[in-house]
């Protein structure tokens, strides 16, 4: 999908999506929005009624959220918060294609948040989106799809990429340090799928799936750091702490199929669904190489050795066995 | 996602049995919420300010529970615990009745001087209720979940609770001068007036967020009693007169706002959660609300709508292949009082008053999902047959980037947003001329505007890795962005190719040796010919590439 736009307007990121206008991601915390060019200059005027009555007064067999709709607020220029935006486009794009041809789209490109900065999170950072709009899509197709998407970006994602110090017990550390420390998850206990779907909820989708992956969590503590009884490294742990005594499931990404209040203002026909989900692209990242600040890896504060002395990304080979 | 506190033991004896932590948290995966974290009173205090203030604190086992944004039902124990309940067909979902009172119905009277501040409100009594400490903490903590939530942090709606018994109706909503109001509020021994309120409360941690919504207006929002009482300031806080206390009977419950469809679904929530302690359990007293136009209302609303979706919808959304007798029952799981009508293919679904989350029949659809279990439904591919194609751009910048590298340079993934001095001063260049787009309220100068230059962010980096051995060479091919107003949204992106040679001597011919490189790359000969390049000098002496 064409995503070459770091800026849009809120109609395209939020009102075409359903997310009605006083909606707390719409806040100055949440969103970067623009003094100069402060609104959007044009718009699709007539799709954009078709969206203010959905919001306003329901319609499309919706109840709607009954409030009153302001073009002014769908006006406000912002640096786009999703990559569902483009999706947006292209699917209004789609549906002014007549007859309705099904289509498969994905996106990997820059997504911005006014949130408060810490060492996972940053204000810019990269979106990955899959698209399937067809005839009769079900909950069921959009869960094999990603089952098969998640088992292709390899078992060290879904595992959680767990390094060993070699004292047999599993530890987290950080990407650059002396000793080499390899990832070698043990098996899963007999019985466990790999993928689990949890009911979630997002403005614009419904039915709703975060899609979670399984990992063994040995160090049952709430700190920020761990200490390996062996060799007496603190490790830090990743930014999930686990109740104790909890195997813990990671959240790897998102997912749902778009309401019709979404797309039938669009003009695709009825009996289309679209489902699609989306994941960031630097969470596994720092979860395959064990990395816990994300400037070491985004941003001009990258260490260059780093980038100098890394192996190839091989997301479907075999990780090394850890050292006898 | 808003998360609930609640201890476990309370939880569990609501419950009707204990769970492992395990079965818990599998129980709330199940049902769409999720533990977040299990915790007291003393560890939280601990985190913040340090075991030695966390001396006298509570023992007792904390449950954080994450629940959905949207399901302002699930916001309390009470509502936790009823859903849960009626998941696990433990219970039939109780039906909520709003109820005349035997004597006068409680009158809440808009006047016209609201109109510019505060519009709306609705009003409703809970009669006969029996508090607890507990029933009552979390009475109060979910009118402040509500606040944060649904109102949009008091500016959508405002709630406020008084203990009827202290007061006489009927009640008048109106607007008054600052200086016109003074009563006692909530927690103070003296009478203030508005305005020295308004100035005590801007040292208060919890109230100085909300003084913005009114600060600035020539009148507040302020409700009084047939005796002058004022019940309160919405939306800032409420008078110590009407105080609610464990100890009250008969609660009078009224929400003021903006938005009123807001307004009503707040109202329905806190009297649904709480009038489980009513005497009359599950009813609730009905308030009459006159506006300035004279029309009048009934609250609380409670109402219950029907909708009514083919079996053969939800099966095929979801994909699984359910009798229409099954579905029923499963939307009833869910809250959704369900049964099978008409020719047997059409389920009849009954939306409770604290379902105002479901608007549409998808809403119902993930419902029936959720009851059957999401990781029990089959996974299969769709037999969708498309043809793949890479976004032209894109393509040619992953072959680009390839061919950078094998001519020695490395790539960088530098922040698109940056200050104005970055690109406009440090580069010697006047910040109107550089077309950029500004960001409004930046919160440090690193997000001023939006980079119309990948320079900067490659010098950055040359800065931060000093101390690596020369020399440095760097690229990065990545967007940056210009105003345009030939765009529908008034700025666009470009893909731009930036490459820097740090070193001890400037490498002109490395960094010339490498555009020559690029262009035999993209297939762009030298020459003046349609379609070629040549290198000449600016007016400032800066060489600068012709391509025709």
């Amino acid at each position: 999908m064409p995503t070459d736009n770091f800026i849009e307007s809120s109609f395209w990121n939020f009102d075409a999506l359903f997310q009605p206008q006083q909606h707390p991601a719409r806040d100055q915390h949440d969103t970067f929005f623009l003094r100069d060019p402060a609104e959007a200059l044009q718009l699709p005027m007539g799709y954009v009624q078709r969206v203010k009555r959905t919001h306003s007064q329901g319609g499309y067999g919706s109840q709607g959220y009954k409030y009153t709709w302001k073009l002014d607020e769908a006006r406000k220029n912002l640096l786009r918060t999703h990559t569902t935006s483009a999706s947006a486009r292209v699917l209004y794009r789609l549906a002014q294609k007549k007859p309705f041809t099904p289509a498969k789209y994905f996106s990997i490109d820059r997504v911005f948040r006014n949130e408060t900065l810490d060492a996972t999170h940053l204000a810019e950072f990269h979106q990955i989106e899959g698209v399937v709009a067809d005839h009769g899509l079900t909950l069921g197709h959009l869960m094999g799809i990603l089952r098969e998407f998640f088992t292709k970006l390899g078992e060290q994602v879904g595992r959680g990429g767990q390094w060993w110090c070699g004292s047999g017990q599993a530890c987290w550390s950080p990407a650059l340090s002396s000793k080499p420390l390899l990832a070698c998850p043990p098996p899963l206990p007999a019985g466990i799928t790999q993928l689990r779907f949890k009911p979630a909820y997002n403005p614009y989708t419904e039915p709703s799936m975060e899609v979670f992956s399984y990992h063994p969590a040995h160090h049952q503590t709430q700190n920020l750091y761990q200490q390996c009884p062996e060799t007496h490294m603190h490790w830090p742990c990743l930014p999930y702490p686990t109740p104790a005594g909890l195997k813990k499931w990671v959240e790897v990404g998102n997912s749902g199929v778009f309401r019709p209040e979404m797309l039938l203002p669009m003009g695709l026909p009825e009996n289309v669904s679209v489902i699609a989900w989306g994941l960031s692209l630097e969470r596994p990242t720092m979860i395959k190489y064990g990395i816990n600040n994300i400037r070491e890896l985004v941003g001009h504060k990258v260490n260059l050795q780093m980038v100098y002395d890394s192996p190839l990304c091989r997301l479907d080979a075999k990780p090394r066995p850890p050292p006898t | 996602m808003p998360t609930v506190s609640v201890k476990r033991d309370l939880l569990f004896q609501a419950l009707g049995r204990s769970y492992t932590h395990e079965e818990f948290d599998e129980l709330c995966f199940e049902f769409g919420l999720e533990l977040d974290e299990i915790t007291s009173e003393k560890e939280i205090i601990s985190k913040e300010q340090g075991s030695v203030k966390a001396a006298g604190a509570s023992d007792v086992v904390l449950y954080k529970i994450d629940v959905p944004a949207n399901r302002y039902d699930l916001l309390c124990l009470e509502g936790l615990v009823r859903g849960l309940q009626v998941f696990k067909e433990r219970i039939k979902a109780p039906v909520y009745k709003r109820v005349m009172p035997d004597g006068k119905i409680q009158k809440l009277i808009i006047t016209e001087e609201t109109a510019k501040i505060r519009p709306f409100a609705v009003a409703a009594v809970l009669r006969n209720i029996k508090f607890t400490k507990d029933r009552y903490d979390s009475f109060i903590e979910l009118q402040e979940k509500l606040h944060q939530n649904i109102c949009r942090k008091r500016a959508l709606v405002a709630i406020g609770t008084h203990d009827l018994d202290t007061l006489s109706g009927p009640f008048t909503y109106t607007a008054k001068r600052p200086s016109d109001i003074k009563f006692k509020p909530l927690n103070k021994t003296k009478e203030y007036t508005a305005c020295e309120l308004m100035n005590i409360y801007k040292t208060d941690n919890h109230l100085k967020q909300y003084l913005h919504i009114i600060e600035n207006k020539p009148l507040y929002p302020v409700i009084y009693d047939s005796n002058g009482v004022v019940l309160s300031m919405p939306p800032i806080i409420n008078g110590d007169h009407s105080r609610i206390t464990v100890n009250t009977r008969n609660v009078f419950i009224e929400c003021t706002g903006t938005d009123f469809t807001k307004a009503k679904i707040v109202l329905d929530i806190i009297v649904t959660m709480f009038s489980e302690y009513c005497e009359k359990q599950f009813t609730v007293e009905a308030a009459e609300v006159v506006f300035p136009n004279g029309k009048s209302y009934t609250f609380p609303e409670l109402a219950y709508r029907k909708e009514i979706v083919r079996a053969d919808l939800i099966n095929k959304k979801v994909g699984i292949r359910e009798t229409p007798e099954n579905l029923a029952k499963l939307l009833t799981r869910m809250y959704l009082k369900s049964e099978v009508i008409g020719d047997g293919n059409q389920i009849e679904i009954e939306i409770p008053p604290t379902r105002a989350d479901i608007i549409h029949a998808c809403d119902i659809v993930e419902d029936a999902a959720i009851a059957y279990g999401y990781n029990n439904i089959q996974m299969t591919l769709p037999k969708t047959y498309t043809i793949a194609n890479q976004f032209p751009l894109n393509k040619l910048t992953e072959l680009l980037r390839h061919d950078m590298a094998a001519a020695g340079f490395t790539e960088v993934l530098t922040f698109a947003l940056c200050s104005q001095e970055d690109i406009a001063d440090k580069l010697g260049v006047d910040i109107s001329a550089t077309k950029a787009v500004h960001i409004s309220n930046p919160k440090t100068a690193e997000f001023q505007v939006a980079r119309t230059t990948l320079l900067p962010g490659l010098l950055k980096t040359i800065a931060a890795n000093r101390k690596m051995p020369l020399p440095l060479k760097l690229f990065e091919i990545s967007d940056i962005v210009i105003k345009d107003s030939n765009t529908d949204v008034g700025a666009k992106n470009y893909r731009h190719l930036c490459a820097v040679y740090y070193n001890k001597n400037p490498g002109f011919e490395i960094i010339h040796g490498l555009l020559d490189r690029i262009m035999q790359l993209l297939d762009v000969p030298p020459g003046e010919d349609k379609a070629g390049y040549v290198i000449r000098a600016s007016e400032d002496g800066v060489p600068v590439v012709h391509v025709f």
